[in-house]
């Protein structure tokens, strides 16, 4: 009994320098965030003290967050974020892992010329084709709509080339076997393929819900009307004109836009460690 | 009425050519192994009747049907992977309905929720749900068909993959090595046990193993592939006894075959080295002589001087490694493995071929009819 006491001590121990620095860092990274929490429930007077104090004196929160339901439809908001983010992603993955799947798993003439652009398309920052798409959608007079908030991030050569690197790491026999089994191409990537690819499809689902959650530059460009607002644009109008520079209930508008962001992480988190776990493709 | 036909059947990759003009014929209900050594061209030659894999040129007939052009989803045949090739994330059941699910549902029916309220649907999932029963009892899987691929042993995983194969009762059946992933002796037991299936199931099937163990002990016939080519396809007692060419006769039987450089001699005797062996041939010049080491024992008056090197016993026979005396060729004779102590390393003795048993092949490899002369022949020659 003790044997094993002092082992998982000793266990502690040798851990202990690993977890102190990696718990700093959380730290470092966590802390705007509380700050963010702090300032949300602090009245304007505290906000602006001299004294950094994480906890309020004063609890202001029903203040803030009430001045923001209050003023800005955030709910509206926080359902465009929610509908653009979907429509972004369900068209990401309907694109990128058919693509993925022929580059990785078919051949055919200029597979390697497309996959060449596809390497390309990762060099292109979002903000280049900026100034011409905003023309296109003018001209289209489709500036104010979902479709402008949507399109433009519909392919995304990211989630092509993970999901080709993912997909090419699937066994050649794998696929064959479907192909006897009576599958044509699509089955495979939809029935094969795809269940298969969770862990890479969970990653890419956080890292574009997330990127576009808290996209200010283009929703900033191609919508000036209030309620087809995105959550990142509707915390910016607590910024100046209408409230002020008031820090409190910007903060608080702030920390709503961040939670559903935080829930579905969570969720979505623990799935990835499932997709993870469950990849048994070897044999 | 065939099985399996292939004509003619060529393919490059690249500037190798794979498969050179290859043409196999499968009854109904036979069993024939492709067996080579790797990179002999048996795997290509499998996959293109499969249809994984386009010829170049020839035709592919499965059930007397041309199927050179279609899928492999559209050839109606069944293939076992070498590594198995399992879907890992569904379960050992749900991996033996999918050839079944594919064929007998169409798109609508196989639409999650909704397809299982179409009309049909439900009679035909039925009838799939007890097909799977029916051959995982056959193969004794009951137990295992609610686990993943992953929570299978390597002997688990290829009986799920033949239930997956077989289930549907295609007409060809291709196997590619699906033992080699197995430990020996589950290795020897499932040997058996798809000799016993193919009986039961009675399909078409193509065996592909680079193990001439397994070609010779399962099969009906053996074809012998090398560089792209067929060498010689028959039933193993004459791949065994009557190869059509020394590749065939060397690559078939462990140990190897002897081989011994002869020259033909007046009247058309061949002679190892002065040694006559009792054979004659038509031909001249520059011989092969071949004799598997259960045909060469040692002679007290006659045979070939040989110095042993090794002495390998194996329990019912012994390995006799040996070279010869003056060419120094190797050699290896099987004794009994009774006369374990009459040899010791470092003996001179006389190996003698039993020239009934013996083969004569070109230079080139091709195999000649050599003729047997009378016992007086087979005295030394001198010089």
């Amino acid at each position: 009994m003790d044997d094993r006491i002092s082992k998982t001590l000793k266990s502690w121990l040798r851990d202990t320098p690993r977890l102190a620095l990696l718990a700093a860092l959380a730290v470092v990274f966590l802390l705007p965030y509380a700050w963010m929490l702090a300032v949300s429930v602090k009245p304007k007077s505290e906000v602006f003290s001299a004294a950094l104090s994480l906890w309020p004196a004063t609890w202001h929160a029903a203040e803030n967050y009430g001045q923001v339901l209050r003023e800005v439809p955030v709910l509206r908001y926080l359902w465009n974020g929610a509908v653009v983010c979907a429509l972004i992603l369900a068209f990401q993955l309907a694109f990128a892992l058919p693509a993925g799947y022929a580059l990785a798993k078919l051949r055919f003439r200029g597979s390697r010329t497309l996959f060449a652009f596809v390497m390309l398309g990762l060099l292109v920052p979002a903000h280049v084709p900026a100034i011409a798409l905003y023309i296109a959608f003018a001209n289209a007079k489709l500036l104010n709509t979902y479709t402008a908030l949507v399109a433009p991030f519909t392919i995304s050569v990211f989630a092509i080339f993970l999901f080709r690197q993912f997909f090419k790491a699937l066994p050649d026999d794998l696929i064959n076997a479907a192909r006897i089994d009576g599958m044509n191409e699509a089955s495979i990537v939809w029935r094969v393929a795809v269940p298969n690819a969770w862990p890479a499809a969970t990653a890419f689902a956080i890292f574009s819900v997330v990127a576009h959650w808290s996209d200010l530059f283009w929703p900033l460009i191609v919508i000036t009307k209030g309620d087809l607002y995105t959550p990142a644009l509707g915390v910016l109008r607590f910024h100046s004109q209408e409230a002020g520079d008031d820090y409190g209930a910007l903060m608080a508008a702030a920390t709503l836009t961040m939670a559903p962001l935080v829930a579905a992480f969570l969720v979505a988190q623990r799935r990835f460690i499932e997709g993870i776990t469950m990849t048994g493709i070897k044999g | 009425m065939t099985g399996i036909s292939v004509e003619n059947i060529a393919k490059r990759f690249g500037d190798v050519a794979a498969l050179k003009g290859v043409a196999l014929d499968v009854a109904p209900g036979e069993f024939v192994s492709l067996v080579g050594p790797s990179g002999c061209g048996k795997t290509t030659l499998m996959r293109i009747i499969a249809g994984l894999e386009m010829p170049d040129a020839g035709t592919v007939r499965i059930a007397e049907r041309d199927v050179t052009g279609l899928r492999a989803a559209d050839r109606d045949v069944a293939m076992v992977f070498q590594s198995y090739a399992l879907y890992p994330h569904l379960t050992a059941r749900q991996n033996m309905a999918v050839p079944l699910v594919m064929r007998r549902l169409n798109g609508w029916q196989r639409i999650p929720f909704l397809g299982a309220r179409l009309p049909g649907t439900r009679n035909i999932v039925a009838n799939i749900a007890d097909e799977i029963l029916r051959t995982a009892q056959m193969l004794s899987i009951e137990a295992l068909l609610d686990r993943r691929p992953g929570q299978l042993s390597g002997g688990q995983r290829q009986r799920v993959a033949l239930g997956r194969a077989i289930v549907r009762r295609p007409k060809a059946f291709l196997l590619d090595e699906p033992l080699s992933n197995l430990d020996a002796s589950l290795r020897v037991q499932t040997r058996k046990e798809i000799v016993e299936l193919h009986r039961r199931v009675g399909a078409s099937t193509v065996y592909v193993t680079h193990d001439q163990t397994e070609a010779m002990t399962m099969s009906d016939r053996v074809a012998v592939m090398m560089a792209g080519e067929i060498l010689q396809i028959d039933p193993p007692e004459r791949i065994y006894g009557d190869p059509a060419d020394l590749r065939v006769a060397a690559f078939v039987g462990s140990p190897s075959i002897n081989v011994f450089d002869a020259s033909v001699e007046t009247g058309g005797r061949v002679a190892v080295d002065g040694y006559a062996t009792g054979l004659a041939t038509r031909a001249s010049g520059r011989v092969v002589f071949a004799v598997r080491p259960e045909d060469l024992a040692p002679d007290q008056r006659v045979g070939m001087p040989a110095r042993v090197e090794h002495i390998e016993f194996l329990g019912e026979s012994l390995l006799l490694h040996a070279r010869h005396a003056r060419t120094g060729t190797a050699m290896i004779a099987r004794l009994d493995g009774r006369e374990r102590g009459a040899f010791a390393v470092g003996h001179d003795l006389l190996l003698r071929p039993d020239t009934a048993r013996a083969f004569l092949f070109e230079s080139g490899g091709k195999r000649l009819r050599a003729e047997r002369m009378a016992q007086s022949a087979a005295e030394p020659v001198h010089g």
